[in-house]
């Protein structure tokens, strides 16, 4: 189990926005906001472009998050 | 009369190229972002962070594109297609953003294979969705307000190559067999593609590659260690996803936005995006490599023998220098552990891709969406 934690431990601790990005985070609201304003067939279109981009964006976000507050809570 | 006619118009789908012109702002600002997609990675070479900024505007820009001004039914998939590729860096910047700094420039070539991967786990989340298997209850969350259209066509036309009748399985057996041929012809072509490329690069004493041959140990099988062996694991499938996405999603969706002109911007979009911030020289090779291996998609109704083909260049170019040079010293157990991980990658994307469970089973990649594009 130390085996698998040593190359997290080895993250930064601290978890800050400029650590994660925040170039995504900006690009990730975005998204979200212009899906909120969309109706029709642009709200379809705003989906798609959320599940394209934003999933695999967020995803990888919230893995790099909880693997850094591991990191944390390991030290 | 006519502002009737304008009203028909303007109430029938976007289908072909004509239609497109009339309402879009002009097909001339697609051939803006492939090179906004070059200035990105250049600025990101010189000035590392500030790269993601111009990324993450691509991506806005793409967006507003397609959802704001873009005429209410055009449906083609261009425009995301072309929102992938920042995303993959900003994608590579969150992971860690050593990873893009000069040194692991090189990773940027697994992009696709991120891409792929995530792109893979979304088409199986939708087509779980769509089959209604009490196994796949979870991922009815989708379902929820937000989620209530699943569209099909943009995730489903990753896996062009895996289309049967693209591959002649739909066809009587002599047919497959020689179609099979085919590709297997033109996946041999590779290895004469590697070489040619192994000795311009090796005329030019590497040097054209710059940036790569500062960290030549990932594009050498000789250096098997650490990160050199997962680049070296992954080069089959990452030419295969490279070319999913590129000669797959983008060729496809220019073909059908830009019409025959679709070939040269697949191409100079492959260009732009894959490490050309080296040299002039691998500028140019790309760009002619890049519409070859269009013209031979369209001519053969598939991409796996590109795709075979671009790995046989990957895997001869980066072993030329080592053999040339008799310093090919690799362990036996290494290559097992490195064939085993990619293989296992490898055939689990594909069986994500190929997996159409339940009613989904109609939903066949780019048929699909062009017949539903119609509907």
């Amino acid at each position: 189990m130390s085996t698998i934690l040593t190359p997290v431990t080895q993250l930064p601790a601290t978890v800050s926005l400029t650590d994660l990005a925040l170039p995504a985070v900006v690009v990730l609201l975005v998204l979200l906001v212009l899906r909120s304003l969309m109706t029709g067939a642009r709200a379809r279109r705003a989906n798609e472009m959320l599940l394209i981009a934003g999933f695999p964006l967020g995803l990888v976000f919230i893995i790099t998050v909880t693997l850094k507050l591991i990191a944390t809570l390991a030290r | 009369m006519q502002a009737e006619s304008q009203g028909r118009n303007r109430a029938r789908p976007i289908e072909t190229r004509r239609d497109f012109q009339r309402f879009d702002i002009g097909l001339a600002v697609f051939w803006v972002y492939p090179i906004v997609i070059l200035l990105s990675d250049w600025v990101l070479m010189l000035f590392a962070p500030y790269g993601l900024i111009l990324y993450a505007a691509l991506i806005v820009a793409l967006t507003f594109h397609y959802v704001v001004l873009a005429p209410a039914e055009f449906t083609g998939w261009l425009l995301p297609a072309l929102a992938l590729l920042p995303i993959t860096r900003l994608i590579l910047a969150v992971v860690d953003q050593r990873l893009i700094t000069k040194d692991f420039l090189p990773f940027f070539a697994a992009a696709p294979l991120v891409l792929v991967l995530t792109s893979a786990g979304i088409i199986t989340l939708l087509r779980a969705y769509a089959s209604g298997s009490p196994a796949a209850q979870w991922a009815r969350w989708f379902a929820q307000p937000r989620f209530t259209s699943p569209r099909f066509e943009l995730p489903a036309a990753f896996a062009p190559g895996r289309n049967p009748s693209g591959l002649g399985a739909s066809r009587p057996i002599g047919r497959l067999i020689l179609n099979g041929l085919i590709q297997f012809g033109i996946a041999l072509s590779g290895v004469a593609i590697g070489y040619m490329f192994a000795v311009l690069y090796g005329a030019l004493g590497y040097r054209a590659l710059g940036v790569v041959a500062h960290a030549s140990g990932m594009m050498r099988l000789d250096a098997v260690s650490g990160p050199n062996l997962l680049f070296s694991a992954g080069l089959v499938l990452l030419a295969v996803c490279e070319e999913l996405v590129f000669r797959g999603l983008v060729l496809k969706g220019a073909r059908s936005t830009l019409g025959r002109a679709g070939k040269v911007f697949a191409a100079v979009v492959w260009m732009a995006s894959g490490m050309s911030f080296v040299s002039p020289v691998y500028m140019v090779s790309m760009f002619a490599l890049g519409l070859l291996f269009s013209m031979v998609v369209e001519w053969s109704g598939s991409i796996w023998g590109v795709a075979l083909a671009h790995a046989a260049a990957n895997i001869t170019m980066s072993m030329w220098p080592a053999i040339t040079s008799g310093t090919l010293h690799v362990s036996p157990s290494l290559w097992l552990y490195a064939l085993v991980v990619s293989a296992g990658v490898g055939v689990l994307s594909i069986l994500l891709l190929a997996w159409r469970p339940g009613r989904a089973s109609d939903t066949d990649g780019l048929d699909y969406a062009l017949h539903t594009r119609n509907a």
